[in-house]
């Protein structure tokens, strides 16, 4: 089956690389990973994505050369199953997880993850946005029973010490899309939370949030969410997210989490204003999970789906190129200039997870 | 030659997001194009942006952190750009993406 080899070059997009090419089969080399750098080779959150990888399939092979600026995955099976991953602190957990949801389904066993580490950062997902937007976009494409993340421990950075567990279901196929209807905003809905300070600054938080939102649509509610003692983890912290849902549930997100000296007034204020600039955007995603809805549009059946985006991130741009290198699917993209969104149709590869006994 | 043209800018925005340039400047750019919308893709401004940013990539070693951030979904590229969020007309001017707003313009 893996006869081709597929070669890339550089760190960047790393995971998308190596879950692209479980999900194809096909065997895929990195090179050059910062071989210019004064600390060249792979990051410690790199080689543990790579540790987390080998434990969620079977049979897989990974060649890592002497300095660590290549690598050589070649891929076995998903078997998900019950796992437990310490993510370290370098890298949130979201860093972790996202790429493990669009493994998930097509399981030989269903996933049931244990992480540890950071639940809450600037730089990841954090679980969340997880949680209330993107496993819910799952449900479209027929994922519904037994999907579940749950936050036991909260973690901030930079000691993190958070622990959540996430459960999938398998599926043996999709089902294809057609998500074009943006609707309009009728609530907004959010989690204030924090770790080992204040509980008052969630309070702060919220009304700073709401003294932009409200403006737009009373239905305003952000939920305070304070984890006391062992559940806090090991840092200070506070972070604040939103999620906007349309008259046709689209969910609209962002989120915010604390740097050292900023006020809960600032987190509150901000984060809101950066939800206002992703509905400015427009399409059916928030831009942090075009990615995967583009992905399971290819993964599903031999069928069309459509979806409507907003402006594409690099990231997503990124994605549309390696989907096409390791699917060979192109996106018919089409831009609609009086909403100045973009459609992007697609017809499926038809992959079919043969684990899954027929329902 | 409305159809011609449109059909032309269905090209250019698939030879965009597939051609050779660096994804990160597309999506800085395509504010830019989107908005005024009618502007050519394939101008000479974009291509000479493209050699800068391979240049300040190479040199500087202190940009690797920024392009380290980039493997995340989540990049708000925008957010140094909040504060036109003060601003009245701003503010307004998504008024219709939420079911408050009028239904006649649908415009968003």
């Amino acid at each position: 089956m893996a006869t081709k080899i597929l070669k890339f070059s550089g760190h960047n997009y790393f995971r998308q690389r190596l879950v692209l090419a479980t999900l194809s089969g096909k065997t895929v080399k990195i090179d050059k990973i910062r071989s210019d750098d004064n600390d060249p080779g792979l990051k410690d959150f790199e080689a543990n994505f790579l540790r987390l990888l080998d434990k969620v399939t079977n049979g897989s092979i990974i060649e890592i050369n002497y300095s660590g600026t290549s690598v050589l995955f070649k891929p076995g099976i998903i078997t998900g199953g019950k796992i437990i991953h310490d993510c370290g602190t370098a890298r949130a957990i979201g860093y972790f997880l996202e790429p493990m949801i669009a493994l998930a389904p097509f399981s030989k066993d269903p996933f049931n993850l244990t992480f540890f580490g950071i639940t809450n950062d600037n730089v990841d997902l954090s679980m969340d946005i997880i949680r209330t937007a993107v496993l819910l976009q799952l449900r479209r494409f027929g994922i519904e029973e037994g999907l579940e993340l749950k936050i036991s421990k909260r973690g901030a950075p930079p000691l993190g010490g958070g622990e959540v567990n996430f459960k999938c279901p398998i599926v043996k196929a999709l089902k294809p899309i057609q998500f074009t209807d943006e609707g309009r905003i009728k609530r907004i809905r959010g989690i204030a939370c924090c770790t080992r300070v204040s509980p008052q600054n969630t309070n702060r938080m919220v009304d700073a949030a709401r003294s932009v939102l409200n403006r737009y649509i009373p239905d305003v509610y952000i939920y305070t969410d304070v984890y006391k003692g062992e559940e806090s983890g090991k840092s200070p912290g506070f972070a604040l997210s939103l999620v906007a849902e349309s008259t046709t549930s689209v969910l609209i997100t962002a989120e915010q989490a604390a740097n050292p000296g900023e006020t809960p007034e600032d987190i509150g204020r901000r984060t809101a204003k950066l939800l206002l600039s992703e509905i400015r955007k427009g399409g059916c995603i928030g831009s942090p999970n075009q990615w995967l809805m583009l992905l399971f549009m290819v993964l599903s059946p031999e069928d069309v789906s459509k979806i409507r985006l907003g402006q594409l991130t690099a990231f997503t741009i990124q994605y549309l190129r390696d989907i096409r290198d390791f699917f060979d699917v192109t996106f018919k993209i089409k831009q609609d200039a009086e909403s100045n969104t973009l459609l992007l149709t697609c017809v499926g590869v038809g992959y079919i997870n043969y684990n899954k006994k027929t329902t | 030659a409305e159809n011609m043209f449109i059909a032309n800018r269905r090209v250019n925005i698939m030879q965009l997001i597939y051609g050779e340039k660096a994804p990160e400047e597309i999506a800085c750019n395509s504010i830019s194009n989107s908005a005024q919308g009618t502007r050519s893709k394939n101008d000479e401004r974009p291509l000479k942006y493209d050699e800068d940013f391979f240049k300040v990539a190479n040199n500087d070693t202190g940009n690797a952190k920024i392009l380290e951030a980039i493997d995340s979904s989540k990049s708000y590229f925008d957010i140094e750009n909040l504060d036109e969020w003060d601003d009245e007309t701003v503010l307004e001017s998504i008024r219709n993406r939420f079911i408050t707003g009028s239904l006649e313009d649908k415009n968003p």
